[in-house]
């Protein structure tokens, strides 16, 4: 996996959009949103121009760096199109509200349709884009980040609706600014641009996943022309879990979207591979053994276009592959498996 | 006590496990549970070799639960895991059955208390058998006069349905059990699979050496220890049953034998009876006044076990020929014999012919009858004659026809031929009128040398005789009779119906 620290400044280009919507599918872990539309978006932010991938070093330590993201359903997204200037508008408004420029964008979430606002905001406001980001993979809150694991405070946010409103939440702390966003999200349509995680450049560096962005973008550039799930778990450097056809899934809606997906082995026999999703697929047990679990992502693709099957298009019938790729090692560390373990998504830890 | 040891199947048998349903696993339904063990989730601890898990999870666990626990289950050595429904689902259905491991789950209900029944089940599977034997032994008890009664007691305290059969595997009492396999009724006592699955278990019931019907339990789902438990309840139910039938089978057999000896004594009966003889009669119930007609029957071919056997069957078909006889097992028979206040006319024995006939013909082919039927005879002693006429006519009916046959002697007697109309009232009321100039004349002698006379074949020599007077007080009589009848007794339609009249004059006692 290449490292953004090796390389100090490199451009990112349309040239690496359909390598980046790869790795950014593989990286939602069933959940994120289907990233094609904002690939689209992050193509026309760029218009033929590229946007500096810099390491932290390359910046002032005490210069201000702002998180950019989308928040809410990716699904709905599909109906209410974003512009772009969405999350321009949250960025730039989060600046006003501290009263400070930042001198550069990173990511809050590497993976789904999120790898792309750093990418648009970069582009709009020609800032360079750090390849930090506190997910690594998709998770569905605020707080589901090493960011947060390591101290740094998510807020004050700025979120902006596709209504040309801008909500202002001042609070610090993760998890209350997790709740207010998400109160506010029905009023805004069900999606809007974030900004957050107004950090420093040093405290960035300190608390945020590295090379994320780049890893996206070679995991999307291993796994094209990947012959078959295990040739892709080879080029992603992750492992097949199993290979077969889905018998069962069921869905229920009983504190937040739960759902368990069954695998039967096939053409091969043996033990039904059981998989556990909320908005990403969380846990893989075989006979009641964990074989794989958050904070690893688990991808389900097509069993033979290899294409990852999203949690909620997965279906009865479906020939699918299961693979787990490893986590970045940051959400190995105490603070942060509390956050994005199993236990923390209500599953036994077997 | 290791046979003892209840399996999976035992504890799934429990009445308070009625309700739950086997997900999977049906593999490992014979593995012995030697402990009981409550886990709460991943709470591998509690689970040691050889426990029935009961999974007593929090609110938010789900179906993964149960998978997780299942393998907890698998890798400890853990034989059976008991889940809530709620956590019931197709993976651990799956997981169940790959790794052998029965899973059930558990209608609504204190899982605490099942904990607690589930163990007293695994540590003491002696006191169940002990429990299961006295309550067989009270149900039994209760209902020892009936063997009906004994079996639906018994069904109801071991929780499976309960029948006596013969030997040949026919219900005695209540129902005989769909698939019942070869060599069940063999030795005792006995478990084997019902061909339609499930066990069926079976005690002798024994009056003497060899068992004569067979308790039977099942079928129903049963582990070792279940099965100990039903065995060891049948044996003593069936121990008691054996007394039960033993005693009545005395009573049977004490009486029967009493019967054939005094039967015998009638058969050689020459001359009044003597004083015990008759009260002999008396105390079995016999009467011997009126008119007896014998019939006597035999099974040829058959040996004397199964004509013993057959002695209820042969009462059964008389009384349902509306035979009301009184009968008695012979050596190679059975004689029996009808009575009526007044002697039978042709009309009354063609009946009680035509029913022996009907008889004989119901009971075959089951039953091959050669009947004998003997001609009415009067009192004790008619008793004697008429059944010794019936069982000679038996070996007649019998003589070189191998199927069922019936022989009547006396059919053709003239004078039930001639009671059939000379005792009807009409005749009676004619015979009066006629006959009543010398019934109400001075001369009381007319009537009885007039009967002698037509008796003794107009001959008034032999009539003399026979009155002990003169032979011209015999002529002069019957003249006189003549005259105030004003018949002529040379006419013989007039001589016949002047001796029908005085019979039936003589025997209506008028």
């Amino acid at each position: 996996m290449p490292s953004s620290r090796s390389s100090r400044s490199r451009e990112l280009t349309a040239a690496d959009l359909g390598a980046l919507e790869r790795g950014a599918r593989l990286l939602g872990s069933g959940g994120g949103g289907d990233p094609a539309l904002f690939a689209l978006l992050a193509r026309e932010a760029l218009g033929g121009r590229g946007v500096r991938l810099v390491d932290p070093a390359a910046l002032p330590a005490d210069g201000l760096v702002i998180a950019a993201a989308m928040l809410g359903s990716p699904a709905i997204t599909a109906e209410l199109l974003p512009q772009g200037e969405e999350f321009v508008r949250a960025f730039r408004g989060l600046e006003r509200y501290l009263g400070r420029r930042a001198v550069a964008v990173m990511g809050l979430e590497h993976a789904g349709v999120n790898a792309f606002p750093p990418i648009v905001v970069a582009a709009a406001l020609d800032l360079p884009l750090l390849d930090l980001d506190g997910m690594g993979r998709a998770y569905p809150r605020l707080d589901h980040t090493v960011l947060h694991a390591r101290g740094a405070p998510a807020g004050p946010v700025v979120h902006a609706g596709v209504t040309g409103e801008l909500v202002v939440i001042d609070v610090p702390d993760a998890v209350r600014a997790e709740a207010l966003a998400r109160a506010s999200l029905a009023a805004l349509g069900g999606w809007s641009g974030h900004a957050g995680y107004p950090v420093t450049v040093a405290e960035a560096a300190r608390c945020a996943l590295h090379g994320t962005l780049a890893r996206a973008l070679a995991l999307g550039t291993a796994a094209e022309g990947a012959r078959d799930p295990a040739d892709l778990a080879r080029r992603t450097g992750g492992r097949v879990l199993g290979r077969g056809r889905v018998i069962a899934v069921e869905r229920s809606d009983d504190r937040g979207p739960r759902g368990t997906v069954l695998v039967d082995p096939f053409p091969a026999r043996g033990a039904t591979l059981r998989i556990e999703l909320q908005t990403e697929y969380l846990l893989a047990t075989e006979d009641g053994r964990v074989v794989a679990a958050t904070p690893d992502p688990i991808v389900v693709v097509d069993g033979h276009t290899l294409v990852p099957i999203g949690c909620e298009e997965v279906r009865r019938g479906n020939d699918v592959a299961v693979l787990s790729l490893p986590a970045d090692p940051a959400w190995r560390e105490p603070a942060a498996l509390a956050l994005a373990g199993p236990e923390a998504f209500g599953y036994p830890s077997g | 006590m290791s046979e003892a040891t209840p399996t999976v199947r035992d504890l799934l048998a429990l009445p308070e496990l009625a309700g739950a349903r086997l997900l999977g696993g049906s593999g490992g339904l014979d593995a012995h549970v030697r402990a009981v063990a409550v886990a709460r989730r991943a709470d591998a601890a509690a689970i040691g070799p050889g426990a029935a898990v009961l999974l007593v999870p929090p609110e938010e666990a789900t179906s993964l639960d149960a998978d997780i626990a299942l393998r907890h289950c698998a890798e400890r050595g853990a034989t059976l895991l008991l889940v809530p429904a709620r956590l019931a689902a197709e993976s651990a259905a799956r997981i169940a059955d790959r790794l052998g491991i029965p899973a059930a789950a558990l209608s609504d209900g204190d899982p605490w208390a099942l904990a607690a029944r589930l163990d007293a089940a695994v540590r003491a599977p002696r006191l169940e058998r002990a429990d299961a034997a006295l309550a067989a032994a009270r149900a039994v008890r209760r209902a020892q006069v009936d063997p009906r009664g004994a079996v639906e007691a018994l069904g109801g305290v071991l929780r499976m349905p309960v029948a006596i059969l013969d030997a040949e595997g026919a219900a005695v009492a209540g129902a005989a059990p769909p698939g019942l396999p070869a060599g069940l009724l063999d030795a005792a006592p006995r478990t084997l699979p019902a061909t339609d699955g499930g066990l069926l278990v079976a005690a002798p019931i024994t009056l003497a050496t060899v068992p004569e019907a067979w308790l039977v339990a099942g079928p129903a789902e049963a582990g070792p220890a279940r099965t100990v438990a039903v065995a060891s309840a049948l044996e003593i139910a069936a121990a008691a049953l054996s007394g039960t039938f033993a005693r009545r089978r005395l009573a049977v057999e004490r009486d029967a034998r009493l019967r054939a000896v005094l039967l015998g004594d009638l058969l050689t009966l020459a001359g009044p009876p003597p004083p015990a003889l008759a009260e002999r009669v008396v105390a079995a119930g016999w009467r011997s006044a009126g008119w007896h007609i014998g019939v006597h029957l035999t099974a040829p071919g058959a040996d004397a076990t199964e004509l013993g056997a057959a002695t209820p069957r042969v009462e059964a078909l008389l009384a349902e020929h509306g035979l009301d006889a009184v009968t008695v097992a012979v050596g190679g028979g059975w004689s029996a014999w009808v009575s009526t206040d007044a002697e039978p006319d042709t009309t009354g024995y063609r009946a009680v012919v035509r029913a022996v006939r009907a008889l004989v013909q119901s009971a075959a082919p089951a039953l091959v009858l050669h009947a004998g039927i003997g001609a009415p005879h009067a009192g004790l002693r008619g008793i004697g004659r008429t059944v010794e006429e019936a069982r000679q006519a038996c070996l007649l009916a019998g003589a070189g026809r191998p199927g069922p046959a019936v022989e009547p002697v006396g059919e053709h007697d003239a004078r039930r031929l001639l009671l059939g109309s000379y005792g009807s009232p009409a005749f009676r009321a004619h015979a009066e009128s006629l006959l009543a100039p010398l019934v109400e004349g001075r001369d009381a002698g007319l009537l009885p040398t007039l009967e002698a006379y037509l008796e003794h074949e107009s001959s008034t020599a032999a009539t003399a005789a026979a009155l002990g007077v003169h032979r011209n007080t015999v002529l002069h009589r019957v003249r006189r009779a003549e005259q105030l009848l004003g018949v002529s007794l040379s006419q013989p339609d007039e001589r016949l119906t002047l001796q029908l009249a005085c019979r039936v004059f003589r025997e209506s006692g008028l």
